[in-house]
């Protein structure tokens, strides 16, 4: 399998008006990700996991730095233009946000808001648009999806919410999803169920993942492949079954242990 | 819905209860009366003097005009202005829609041009078009409109003879005109007084409109619509708006009212004949009677501004509703 995405040598700088020296978030970041595989990215809040699954989709806020070299479907993410990067989102790469409330738009129909992801990227007839993203909301596990795709975010529980945003993510067959958090404001047994669906369509489309989590617990369950971010460091980079069988930096030796008290207590 | 109209309903019968007696009240201080100009000569005997007033009811003391007025009013009477000849009703029914001509275009093009005047800017953040934009709708915020009204009188009116300075045309006997041509007419004759409404709208508007704008692109779902690969116009027009409309909604129900008052002045610069010019002229006439409708025209305006406003928010915003 050819490399989907290759993150090379990504430093990011937030500038700060008042202090001269701008603050660094990530350091010196390398990793890459073949077609169809499933990376953890695993990390404490602070670690800078969240800035560097928004800069693979080029969405940094203005004031943050980046450096280095991301090379998805052989598109330079960081020098692309902004039409180029424009036909790439939702469309070859996409990504689930961790706050399913707030990520999507209060005074929107949520049916709308899957269509036009279709609409974005070229589908001209509003009906079909529709059509498609009803089915899509189906195929997420939405019961009813047709009266659903009527109703406000507001009106949806935090599960349904999250479906929803998945269902606009996965709705043009994207080859990388990237996934911030995407259980972590949820209830837990919601959260499983997600978790489970984001599994079970990767797999049926052979698509790539990037999971982001502080939670090793969950991307053990889900990834095959786990990096762990540290101070803004990339400090492993390891098949997951080989990072909980024997961890190599403290730092995740530290989160291995977290998540099995008992067997340390043996 | 019925419930708020209702609710409105009863709101502006209040108002203008309250309205309608204050000022009474307040015209019973105000020295003179409507014969003042006309009778208190030295050359008019006394006894005329007090058979005219007699005969319109002035000799009568305040409270029973007050009551007799307010009788009236429920009957639908509104008097006799003795400035015009004519009676209020008919003075009213042709001022009031001049007014609601002119200051509905200016709404329109104000509400209109300052939307597009802040999405431009925000489009642009930080920019030149942003910069030249914000300092040109801090000019016209600054600007009194009355200057701006003898500004655009001196330049497009007098020098470069573009559009008349005053009046609403249709000079003549109307049969002579066909329909179209006395519309044509109308437009050019409102393009001044609306335009420098419209202006001074717009630019409030503007800024209103660009801080709420700037304010909603921080929010969650703005990357979410980025990240579906949206173009920065679309993010802007679909997501944005929508939830940065209402504040300037607001807006519109605050400026509706004072602008019904707040085009006396251009009303009377550009010679208007509308509620406003009327208003003025009858103080200037102590024509009580068309004072008070004036007034109460205005209050109800106000009422209706209100009502329509919260009709629109409740479209734009369904959320609102919804949550009540």
């Amino acid at each position: 399998m050819s490399t989907l995405l290759a993150v090379e040598g990504l430093c990011l700088d937030a500038m700060r008006e008042a202090s001269a020296s701008p603050t660094s978030i990530l350091r010196d970041v390398s990793f890459s990700l073949r077609e169809g595989e499933t990376i953890g990215v695993l990390g404490a809040s602070g670690s800078g996991k969240t800035s560097l699954a928004l800069s693979l989709l080029a969405l940094l806020p203005p004031g943050i730095m980046a450096r280095g070299r991301i090379t998805f479907e052989g598109h330079e993410m960081l020098t692309a233009t902004r039409g180029a990067r424009r036909t790439l989102r939702g469309r070859r790469l996409s990504m689930v946000f961790q706050e399913p409330l707030s990520a999507l738009n209060p005074r929107q129909r949520v049916g709308a808001q899957v269509a036009e992801v279709a609409q974005a990227h070229g589908e001209r007839n509003a009906v079909r648009a529709r059509r498609a993203a009803v089915e899509m909301l189906g195929r997420v596990g939405l019961a009813d999806a047709d009266r659903l795709a009527q109703r406000f975010p507001h009106e949806l529980a935090g599960g349904e919410r999250q479906r929803v945003l998945l269902a606009a993510a996965l709705l043009l067959d994207p080859a990388l999803l990237v996934a911030d958090e995407p259980t972590s404001a949820l209830d837990v047994t919601v959260q499983a169920q997600v978790l489970q669906l984001l599994r079970a369509q990767q797999r049926e489309r052979g698509m790539a993942l990037l999971l982001v989590s502080h939670d090793l617990g969950v991307i053990a369950t889900t990834c095959e492949r786990t990096v762990v971010l540290y101070d803004g460091r990339l400090v492993e980079d390891a098949p997951t079954r080989q990072l909980l069988r024997s961890p190599e930096h403290a730092h995740s030796r530290a989160l291995v242990d977290a998540i099995r008290p008992a067997e340390r207590a043996e | 819905m019925a419930r708020l109209l209702l609710a409105r309903l009863f709101h502006a019968a209040v108002v203008g209860a309250i309205v309608a007696t204050s000022v009474f009240l307040l015209l019973q201080f105000a020295p003179g009366d409507p014969f003042a100009t006309a009778l208190d000569g030295a050359d008019v005997p006394s006894t005329v003097r007090a058979e005219w007033r007699a005969r319109y009811g002035f000799d009568r003391p305040p409270g029973e005009r007050f009551l007799r007025w307010a009788q009236a009013l429920a009957h639908g009477e509104l008097g006799y202005s003795a400035s015009r000849h004519r009676t209020v009703a008919a003075v009213v029914a042709d001022a009031v829609p001049r007014t609601l001509l002119l200051v509905g275009t200016a709404l329109a093009l104000g509400f209109a041009a300052g939307i597009g005047i802040a999405l431009l800017q925000v489009r642009h953040h930080q920019r030149w078009p942003d910069r030249l934009l914000g300092a040109l709708t801090l000019l016209g915020v600054a600007l009194p409109e009355f200057l701006l009204a003898l500004l655009a009188m001196t330049w497009l009116g007098a020098r470069w003879r573009l559009f008349p300075v005053a009046g609403i045309g249709g000079l003549g006997d109307p049969a002579a005109w066909p329909l179209w041509e006395r519309a044509l007419d109308l437009l050019w004759h409102l393009a001044l007084p609306a335009g420098v409404l419209a202006l001074a709208v717009a630019a409030r508007v503007a800024r209103h409109q660009r801080a709420a704008l700037l304010q909603v692109m921080h929010e969650d779902f703005i990357r979410t619509a980025r990240a579906k690969g949206l173009g920065e116009w679309d993010v802007l027009r679909r997501h944005a708006l929508p939830n940065a409309i209402g504040p300037v909604i607001a807006l519109l129900g605050l400026a509706l009212p004072s602008l019904v008052g707040g085009a006396v002045l251009i009303e009377r610069i550009f010679g208007w004949p509308g509620m406003g010019l009327t208003l003025f002229d009858a103080l200037l006439a102590r024509d009580y009677p068309l004072v008070l409708a004036a007034v109460l025209m205005a209050t109800l305006l106000a009422v209706v501004a209100r009502t329509v406003t919260d009709v629109i928010a409740d479209v734009v915003a369904p959320r609102r509703v919804r949550e009540r």
